[in-house]
């Protein structure tokens, strides 16, 4: 059933590609020409934008995400999520901090053909920047 | 109810009450034991909490929601939401700056029995500081 390959993909995507690093699953679960409406500073675009994002957040955070609701609705999935980690790496600007952080995002994607097509989401960013103690520039 | 009749009643949430202002309307669509898991500084829970949070951004806030995604499964709804809106009053201690903002955020409601009954958010509240001049926009991100 379409709404349970789309959870499923989803839920690997978290578990497999965020959190364990396997990017390569990535030419599995999200189409070549993948969109991102929320694209980081020089990630690029399509699919290979979408490693380098990931590879990204990897290193900065070291992240956990832990799940708290995936809604799937015929083709668009929302997900909520927690994010803990320690700032490791440059992010947005901010210079590692190596602080624990600990933040709220939701992420929403459309699929097509059980693979992450396009992408959204809201994060807030204003505690990660109140968690690492404010404007420390480049 | 199914999912396109709770996207329906969340339609009515953000047109009637939270841009018409019409608090009657929560009584129907909202239950009396509602649950708010990010309430403002001081705000209580249930209906009257919930008509405390319209009347506190409503107050503090000209704003007209575009509603981007609407996610239903089940009881639980998703909606991403973009507001263009002014600060026209005291919001959250902040006292009015007359600036105007465009932000998103997401809202995840759950219903029980055809009504909202909790709500959790994630809303840019970065982006919004930032536009009312509140805080500085750091070098390499975006506003």
């Amino acid at each position: 059933m379409t709404l349970e390959r789309n959870r499923t993909s989803i839920l690997r995507f978290f578990r497999d590609v965020i959190g364990a690093g396997n990017l390569d699953l990535l030419d599995e679960l999200a189409v070549a020409d993948y969109e991102d409406h929320v694209a980081l500073p020089g990630q690029g675009r399509g699919r290979e934008g979408l490693k380098l994002r990931v590879a990204k957040i990897r290193a900065a955070f070291q992240p956990r995400h832990e799940l708290h609701d995936v809604i799937v609705d015929a083709d668009r999935v929302a997900v909520h999520w927690t994010l803990s980690g320690v700032h490791s790496a440059e992010f947005l600007g901010l210079t590692p901090t190596r602080k624990q952080v600990e933040f709220d995002g939701v992420d929403i994607y459309t699929m097509r053909d059980g693979r992450m097509a396009a992408h959204w989401n809201v994060v807030d960013m204003w505690a990660f920047y109140r968690q690492v103690g404010g404007p420390t520039h480049i | 109810m199914s999912e396109t009749e709770n996207k329906q009643l969340l339609r009515r949430y953000y047109e009637e009450v939270l841009t018409q202002g019409r608090l009657d309307v929560l009584e129907t669509i909202a239950r009396a034991d509602y649950v708010e898991h990010n309430p403002f500084p001081g705000h209580g829970q249930g209906l009257e909490g919930l008509r405390q949070r319209v009347n506190t951004l409503r107050t503090g806030l000209k704003q007209q929601f575009t509603l981007e995604h609407l996610i239903a499964e089940g009881d639980k709804v998703a909606v991403l939401w973009t507001t263009r809106g002014t600060q026209v009053g005291e919001f959250l201690g902040l006292p009015p700056t007359g600036k105007s903002y465009t932000i998103q955020g997401v809202d995840i409601h759950q219903l029980r029995d055809g009504r909202m009954a909790e709500h959790w958010d994630v809303v840019d509240m970065y982006g919004f500081l930032i536009q009312l001049g509140v805080v500085p926009a750091p070098s390499g991100a975006p506003a």
